[in-house]
């Protein structure tokens, strides 16, 4: 079955279909709760003014997650780096229905951890968590797949140097 | 922190946060630089017109001596021909191009070549100005001699020799702050974005030079 791409409605119903990419994007990228809207607002007027272009050829959400991070790497906005300065002893757990307090507090310190990394080295964290492979992460950045595996397991060797700075064991 | 096994709470994260709005104009406008660009590019352009319009009647408005009407005029095509040009060129280019579905470093590449293409366009819009306004001024200043009766073989060496000093140094002055202005407005962005692609493009160098040093030793080894 064709799907119409075209409609404003099905737009809207896809960004709420994949609204955690936002999110998640948002909370990689930006470190304060305005300027992550702010982010999420930009990348929904980017994916909007391609959409036209979205012939449906590649999945939606592969597509989204392009649009996304590009638009979050040239951002630039209030992004800074904040390590020495950020209390990590203040990280709140998230409400959640499904609360889970060791697994949100490491998710916590994970995102406040993540601030602390370049915009690219943000997006090969994104990628792995989000399950892609060496290959995809690859195309979706336009760089090798030797590249990725190079990049991603220094990133997460350095994540982790930051997470064990913050004195969180586990 | 076993990131393989943080996933879980991941992909089950609250998004309360994400507000879809119910219809496409209640999302804000544009803040991306790039679009923060082109809507510059528009604000300037009809500065640009009004500014035309207004100079095409600046001998009427600030009478010259009907002599020099046609030297105005000259300049005042040149003018009027290398705006439409500029103004409505990239205009057009800049409406036209979409830069966030290919894939990341092509994306970030586009992005910063039009970021660099567009410093130039200020540049050499800024630098084909200058003729046009030093031909005005000296028309204005010739105007002044002629209503006194006198033209410029009458001023003294001295003083010739200060009026050139003065439009070279007025000249480079105006050069350079079009640069300066461009590298303060332009710069930090620019310097961003190269920064990012310098990061994509490294490894992949490195990368490529250890296969190539691989085959090599792989050949030497052959060769032995």
């Amino acid at each position: 079955m064709l799907t119409d791409y075209s409609s404003e409605k099905t737009f809207l119903n896809l960004m709420q279909a994949h609204k955690g990419i936002l999110h998640k994007v948002a909370r990689l990228y930006m470190d304060s709760p305005e300027d992550r809207e702010d982010l999420q607002q930009e990348i929904m007027i980017q994916l909007w003014k391609s959409y036209q272009n979205f012939k449906g050829d590649s999945a939606f959400s592969s597509w989204m997650y392009r649009v996304a991070i590009n638009t979050a790497i040239s951002y630039f906005k209030k992004e800074k780096r904040r390590s020495d300065v950020y209390d990590y002893s203040s990280a709140k757990e998230p409400e959640n229905e499904d609360y889970n307090p060791e697994k949100d507090r490491q998710l916590e310190i994970f995102y406040l951890a993540v601030q602390q990394l370049n915009s690219v080295e943000k997006a090969l964290i994104f990628y792995f968590m989000e399950g892609l492979s060496h290959r995809e992460t690859g195309f979706q950045l336009g760089i090798s797949e030797g590249n990725v595996r190079v990049k991603l397991n220094r990133t997460k060797e350095k994540l982790q140097q930051i997470i064990k700075k913050t004195g969180y064991e586990s | 922190m076993n990131l393989d096994k943080l996933k879980s709470a991941w992909n089950n994260e609250n998004t309360d946060d994400v507000h879809i709005p119910s219809q496409i104009k209640q999302l804000r406008q544009a803040k991306h630089p790039l679009d923060k660009l082109k809507q510059n590019m528009n604000k300037e352009w009809y500065i640009q017109i009004v500014t035309i319009l207004f100079l095409g009647f600046f001998p009427q408005l600030f009478p010259i001596h009907p002599s020099l009407h046609v030297i105005y005029y000259a300049s005042y095509t040149l003018l009027v021909v290398i705006s439409a040009y500029y103004l409505n060129l990239f205009r057009l280019f800049y409406n036209r191009i979409n830069h966030y579905t290919a894939d990341t470093k092509d994306s970030l590449t586009e992005i910063y070549y039009d970021f660099k293409l567009n410093i130039e366009r200020y540049h050499a819009f800024g630098f084909l100005l200058l003729p046009t306004a030093l031909i005005v001024i000296t028309l204005y200043a010739y105007n002044t001699l002629l209503e006194k009766g006198k033209d410029f073989s009458s001023l003294s060496s001295e003083f010739r020799l200060t009026l050139i000093v003065l439009t070279l140094v007025v000249s480079l002055s105006f050069i350079l702050s079009i640069l300066a202005w461009t590298r303060y407005y332009y710069g930090p962005y620019v310097n961003q974005l190269k920064k990012v692609l310098d990061e994509l493009k490294a490894e992949e160098l490195k990368l490529e030079q250890e296969i190539k040093n691989g085959l090599k030793e792989e050949d030497l080894k052959t060769g032995e």
